[in-house]
């Protein structure tokens, strides 16, 4: 049986937990340590998938790319979006303007690929408390359209990220 | 087929490698990455060492048609697998060899992208740690701001802070009014020591100190002020804090129910004093009646006529002394309900007084002496109340008498004072105490001094309410053991007979 590779991008605005979500995924590790990216990191993931024998597949080799996060000084270089099937836009639950900048990074994605797959991780959720939780998932849920969903994550606790990548995984293979 | 590489004429230190359009290594530059991809050979795919390559196919399809100049990827990380902690920065610059061949420049720019690492990380920490602090001064503000309580904060010097917007409010200013503006500001320029920046010091937990301020409109506001002091972080310097309740309207409220306490107690006292004095003043002359009767229903046949008269004599005594004492109370509700009435008439002033005093001289026999002192001429007739005028002055001249114990002179001088009549009463008699004096003319009311000389404390309540109804005014001098003097007043323009 074979592999098939799939590029996914990870997008959003810097210090949202973009790293931390990929290194929760690849390497199931957390470090509460801020530390920057810059240009791009590319990691992998073997997924399995259901035994394909008309294609001849069983695994999915998810190519992560760990994009620079946008700043105030640098926005999101677009060429590394070239050839990516899907988003993942993350945003920063406790900072308001990383989830105002969602669509802008979703625009972005789809001025180069109209037909990506888009899902949205509204990241460190562990940090709010439960009434907090609850106002944000009554005021947001709706707010954005996207193919996969956007899912409420914590990279810290592990809440949804398999959930999240493997729902791309799915829309990647159909 | 290997393109002619040297018609590229390349500089040796460039890095790059030529690939087809399957991305099929087709020709390597001898030293090129041979540090990360050491296993890269001929036909092999390049995308396996270069991942980010991985769906760019339809990029290098245009590239190679011409239908796009290039493409570049900058600064993406790759680990050796000898180092694989460590990694570097490839920056790949896909260009079109010819229609087959693409050349793919390979740049290490580790360098450059750990340095701006570097800076990106300082001004990405700075911005987050900038952005929570933001989150927590507004966190905090709000709650500063929504305190239903006034809150303030000064420096040592006693210069304003932080004033919440409860205190604005409460103060009457703008914020840019009192910022840095000196607290005394509050407190018509004089901090209360009990609250001062010393007084924090010394006992850092100071609560509920009621002190008044100003409001920027001028009006005294009673605040209940709690204080405490944090140093600051950066030079240890003190600041207090001062969190202030307006309790204005308590303090009127409590003020008003104090009142109403004390005249109710006022009341109470006086309704004890009208029991205690009036069962007192009955009680004497009915238990002597009672005797009188008790005797002569007894023993009359046996006495002598002298022995029956004096006992019906001392039943009459009694019965007056009772029956004044009832006029006396009556004189005063009637004043009370508004039922006493001023009804002046015609009145011979200089007589009225002389026998008067001729009287009066006649009760208090020879130990007193009561002079009257007519001190200018008199008008034939003056528009007065005989009554109350006669209550007014038989009582002052009585008191003189009854309390000059030791005997001695009683002065009634009477005099025509510009527009009203004027009537003095002196004695040397035992006086009134200071403490006694504010409350003289009150009902029942007697100095602390009159020992047993008997008294109901109604005769200058009566007396104020003769001069009052007469629309005059009264006042007193006394010293203890020197006498007493009362001067009363009556204006003469109040009826036509007077003018």
């Amino acid at each position: 049986m074979g592999t098939i590779s799939k590029k996914i991008c990870m997008v959003g605005d810097f210090g949202v937990g973009k790293t931390s979500l990929i290194r929760r995924f690849v390497e199931r590790e957390f470090s509460d340590r801020y530390l920057s990216t810059v240009g791009v990191k590319i990691s992998r993931k073997v997924i399995p998938l259901t035994p394909d024998l008309e294609r001849n597949l069983d695994t999915l080799k998810l190519l992560i790319w760990d994009l620079e996060g946008q700043t105030k000084f640098k926005a999101i270089t677009p060429s590394y979006l070239h050839g990516s099937e899907s988003i993942l836009v993350v945003a920063d639950v406790t900072r308001q303007e990383t989830i105002d900048n969602i669509q802008n990074h979703i625009q972005l994605f789809l001025g180069i690929n109209p037909k990506g797959s888009i899902a949205i991780a509204l990241n460190k959720i562990d940090l709010l408390d439960s009434d907090e939780q609850s106002y944000l998932k009554e005021s947001i849920h709706s707010t954005f359209t996207t193919t996969v969903g956007a899912y409420f994550t914590s990279a810290k606790t592990g809440e949804n990220v398999d959930t999240i990548f493997n729902a791309i995984a799915q829309k990647m293979v159909p | 087929m290997t393109p002619p590489l040297q018609a590229l004429n390349l500089p040796s230190f460039i890095e790059y490698i030529i690939i087809d359009a399957n991305f099929r290594l087709t020709h390597l530059a001898s030293h090129t990455v041979s540090h990360c991809h050491a296993n890269l050979n001929i036909n092999d795919d390049v995308r396996n060492a270069f991942q980010e390559l991985v769906g760019i196919e339809q990029i290098t399809q245009r590239i190679l048609a011409h239908q796009q100049p290039g493409f570049t990827l900058q600064e993406v990380i790759h680990y050796s697998s000898q180092q694989p902690d460590s990694g570097i920065y490839l920056t790949l610059n896909l260009q079109r060899l010819d229609e087959q061949h693409l050349i793919i420049f390979i740049e290490d720019v580790t360098e450059t992208a750990l340095l701006r690492q570097a800076l990106v990380q300082r001004v990405n920490e700075t911005e987050l740690l900038l952005n929570a602090l933001q989150l927590s001064e507004n966190y905090n503000r709000r709650i500063i701001s929504s305190m239903g309580d006034a809150l303030f904060t000064i420096n040592a010097s006693g210069d304003l802070k932080t004033i919440n917007t409860a205190a604005l409010t409460l103060f009457g200013y703008g914020e840019a009014e009192l910022k840095n503006q000196p607290l005394a500001t509050l407190f018509q320029n004089q901090i209360p020591a009990s609250i001062s920046p010393e007084s924090i010091l010394k006992n850092p937990t100071l609560e509920n100190y009621e002190v008044t301020c100003h409001t920027k409109q001028g009006n005294s506001i009673i605040v209940s002020f709690s204080c405490s002091f944090v140093h600051s972080k950066e030079n240890d310097l003190p600041i207090f804090i001062y969190i202030g309740r307006d309790i204005t309207a308590r303090k009127k409220a409590e003020q008003k129910i104090n009142q109403a306490l004390a005249q109710e107690k006022e009341l109470n006292d006086l309704k004890s004093r009208f029991i205690a004095m009036t069962s007192h003043e009955f009680k004497n002359p009915l238990s002597s009646i009672l005797m009188s009767v008790e005797l002569l229903e007894e023993f009359a046949d046996h006495w002598t006529l002298e022995k029956r008269m004096t006992h019906l004599k001392r039943i009459r005594q009694c019965t007056t002394q009772m029956n004044d004492l009832l006029e006396d109370i009556l004189v005063l509700g009637k004043a009370d309900t508004g039922k006493l009435e001023f009804q002046p008439r015609p009145l011979d002033l200089g007589n009225f007084c002389q026998e008067l005093t001729e009287e009066l001289q006649f009760l208090a026999g020879d130990r007193h002496a009561i002079t009257l002192h007519l001190q200018s001429p008199l008008a034939p007739t003056y528009a007065l109340d005989e009554k109350l005028l006669r209550q007014m002055l038989v009582n002052l001249i009585t008191n003189a008498v009854k309390y000059s114990p030791q005997g001695g002179v009683v002065d009634f001088r009477v005099a025509v004072e510009g527009e009203s009549l004027w009537f003095e009463v002196q004695d040397q008699g035992i006086g009134i105490p200071e403490s006694d004096q504010p409350r003289l003319f009150e009902c029942f009311h007697r100095s602390h001094n009159v020992r047993d000389i008997k008294g109901t404390g109604l005769g200058l309540s009566i007396v104020k309410q003769a001069v009052e109804l007469h629309g005059g005014t009264i006042a007193f001098r006394s010293a203890i053991d020197q006498g007493t003097t009362f001067e009363v007043h009556l204006p003469l323009h109040l009826t036509p007979w007077n003018s």
